[in-house]
């Protein structure tokens, strides 16, 4: 039996940080606190995700305070400014350039929700600025982002929450202390689906469709959007939304939905310090073009334990513990067993707190609970629920599988040194240089 | 069986095609040839990309593009650009070629590489190739390209050479740190701070009181980022040094907080 199955529910949570957040989210008051003890939060990237999303769910929360709004897309800024003016009556700074929002002295803290191929520049130039950070999933685009950001992070002790949220959902805590308490018995294998084409889940793994390249709308700094990804002729399917289809931006499928699910699978194997030894992924990369992800995919990564995690679009979206004895299926709004008395594990003391029913009904199970913590552990200086360690390593794992897939080889992988042991090829692919100036 | 897919050559061409789709079509067989060409081809399949990035054209059957629009309005270089060889392919192909160069870290990309350095519509590429690269060659360079002029380029060619180690490495980042260009200094001094070198941090401390106000800023976060490099490999005595000056120094309070906990006070 391994170590991971040996572990207690109630030490699991202790070590995963569960017990601090519930203690503190259980002691919160609902009033507003004093404008001293409210973290004064800029947001970079404010589309539809940093608008609609943490903008919004922000702006409800008395214990945040909208200081600053910095997009390169003049459209954006101005839609998130009318709303924070609208519900405050304060009118936030606002920018183009993120390195203006950054030199700010009154502003504590920064949710990043900007492409992927920025979130390491901004997340280092943040920390360094003496900000703490929420940075959106997935953490990084490439392996060596994550580890340089991790650096800076305990250099400056910076508090980091990855947007992996799902973290602070019940459905899925109560899924990983389950698999963890070995109430599935010996866990065997997980398998994380990330959704099928012509689903609901899947509506969005299509190949794209070309477009005559454009001038940028003036109120787009293209150049600015682009930063440190090589240089492209704009054209409206690249930008905004559709970035997380090219894989100079984004990882595609596996990091979008994979961020979230393997890093649940990471979470129930105890893995978040650490990863697979060996990676065998499969994928179909579009050759006709815009979109180059692979939109079809199945990775297969091994771990020391002997665990295994497959990861693929098949079998709709959510994550599956398959034990000795039973399997738990989890996704957002359902948590489901193959014998019901499994999910009814007997929960005691402030444990009981985890399963938080706040967060229910939530649009996007566990947004506000992660807005919480991040800003719980801003207070105390604790780590949060997805800290950035955990969120590299999360990442890492959806980048292996596209390094996989791409070679369209097995890897091996050491997750001590990060590297893949004399392999050349592989391992120009763990990082990218940038596009001239920027560098991390 | 020849070492490198007959086939390249028609993908290539291909790159320029007008149509989106057939050009991005040959872009990602070639991307996936280099990606997955076994080690005993790379250098094969190395020579046929960077040959055709660097091909020249016979008069009036180049790429064209460059003459034509870029020195419309200058009659001096419209005339010098009718006699001067062209490049056999269009600016979009040779960039994509350099990029494709990057996934063959071998030697023999690097002479094709360093030659694009010269290229000005496909340096930006080979730069980034050149520093994916672990040759010696590659070093060498990028050291040249320092010579150029545009001070992003430049800076950018700092940034690789971040990457690399060697004497003449190390020697030519101090010599940019006191360039006529700040963007180029600048660069330097992060440069600078990526090697554990404890004699760095007098050029940075002296940066720190440079007439730029970003210089300053960059100097005092590069020398944060010195001392972590310091204790990360092991010279915890230097990098407790540098923390100590970094605390009376005037610092901003972000590089002080990191000090003190390198330093274990908090």
């Amino acid at each position: 039996m391994d170590q991971t199955t040996l572990m207690g529910r109630r030490s699991f949570l202790k070590r995963s940080g569960g017990g601090a957040v519930v203690v503190a989210g259980a002691a919160r008051s609902q009033a507003r606190p004093a404008a001293s003890d409210r973290v004064v939060v800029g947001l970079i990237g404010v589309g539809v995700r940093g608008r609609d999303h943490h903008l919004r769910k922000l702006l409800d929360n008395p214990r945040a305070e909208i200081g600053a709004l910095c997009d390169v897309d003049r459209n954006h800024a101005d839609l998130a400014a009318q709303m924070a003016l609208k519900q405050t009556r304060k009118r936030p700074f606002v920018c183009g350039d993120f390195r203006r929002l950054l030199e700010r002295n009154d502003i504590d803290a920064v949710v990043i929700s900007t492409p992927d191929h920025w979130h390491s520049i901004i997340g280092i130039q943040a920390m360094e600025a003496g900000k703490d950070v929420y940075c959106e999933k997935p953490l990084t685009l490439f392996i060596e982002e994550g580890r340089r950001m991790a650096g800076v992070a305990r250099q400056y002790g910076a508090v980091v929450q990855v947007g992996s949220q799902q973290r602070s959902d019940w459905r899925f805590r109560h899924a990983v202390a389950l698999v963890r308490a070995n109430r599935i018995g010996r866990l065997i294998r997980i398998t994380t689906h990330l959704g099928m084409p012509g689903t609901t889940q899947g509506a969005f793994v299509h190949p794209g469709t070309w477009e005559p390249v454009e001038t940028p709308p003036p109120e787009l700094d293209w150049n600015m959007w682009l930063g440190p990804a090589p240089y492209k002729d704009y054209s409206p399917n690249r930008c905004h939304f559709e970035f997380r289809y090219h894989l100079d931006h984004s990882g595609g499928r596996i990091t979008d939905w994979g961020a979230h699910h393997n890093d649940i699978a990471q979470w129930a194997l105890g893995m978040d310090q650490s990863g697979p030894v060996k990676i065998d992924g499969q994928g179909v990369f579009n050759k006709v073009g815009p979109y180059d992800y692979a939109g079809f995919l199945e990775v297969h990564y091994w771990y020391r334990n002997g665990v295994e995690v497959v990861c693929e679009n098949e079998g709709g979206n959510g994550v599956r513990f398959h034990g000795a004895n039973g399997w738990i299926f989890v996704t957002r709004m359902r948590l489901e067993a193959s014998d019901p008395e499994i999910l009814k594990a007997p929960v005691s003391g402030a444990d009981t707190a985890v399963y938080d029913e706040r967060n229910r009904n939530e649009e996007i199970p566990g947004t506000d609970e992660h807005h919480n913590n991040w800003l719980d552990c801003i207070r105390t200086r604790q780590k949060c629920a997805a800290d950035i360690e955990t969120g590299h390593r999360s990442a890492t794992l959806c980048h292996l599988g596209n390094i996989s897939m791409r070679l369209g080889r097995a890897l091996q992988w050491d997750p001590d040194k990060e590297e893949f042991p004399g392999d050349a090829t592989a391992n120009v692919l763990k990082g990218k240089p940038f596009r001239a100036p920027w560098r991390l | 069986m020849p070492l490198v897919n007959p086939v390249v050559a028609q993908w290539i061409r291909q790159m320029a095609d007008t149509d989106q789709e057939v050009a991005y079509y040959a872009y990602q067989c070639l991307q996936e040839e280099a990606l997955r060409t076994p080690d005993s081809a790379r250098a094969a399949l190395a020579g046929a990309l960077g040959e055709a990035m660097v091909a020249q054209a016979k008069p009036g059957q180049g790429a064209g593009a460059r003459g034509a629009a870029s020195f419309k309005f200058n009659p001096f270089l419209t005339a010098a650009s009718k006699e001067a060889a062209e490049p056999l392919h269009p600016a979009r192909v040779r960039g994509n070629l350099a990029r494709l160069l990057g996934y063959l870290p071998c030697e023999a990309a690097a002479p094709f590489l360093a030659q694009a350095l010269n290229d000005l519509e496909a340096r930006e590429m080979a730069r980034q190739a050149l520093e994916s690269n672990p040759s010696e060659r590659a070093a060498a360079a990028l050291i040249a390209a320092l010579d150029s002029t545009d001070p992003v380029f430049r800076a950018g060619v700092i940034h690789s050479l971040a990457k690399k180690k060697g004497e003449r490495v190390v020697a030519a980042l101090r010599s940019a740190a006191e360039d006529q260009q700040v963007e180029v200094r600048i660069a330097a001094l992060l440069a600078l701070a990526d090697f554990a070198d404890p004699s760095h941090d007098a050029i940075l401390e002296k940066a720190t009181r440079a007439s730029s106000a970003e210089e300053r800023h960059t100097a005092h976060i590069a020398r944060a980022r010195l001392a972590e490099a310091l204790r990360a490999s092991g010279n915890r005595q230097a990098a407790g040094r540098i923390s100590q000056a970094i605390l009376a120094s005037d610092a901003p309070e972000p590089q002080k907080k990191a000090a003190r906990l390198s330093l274990g006070k908090t």
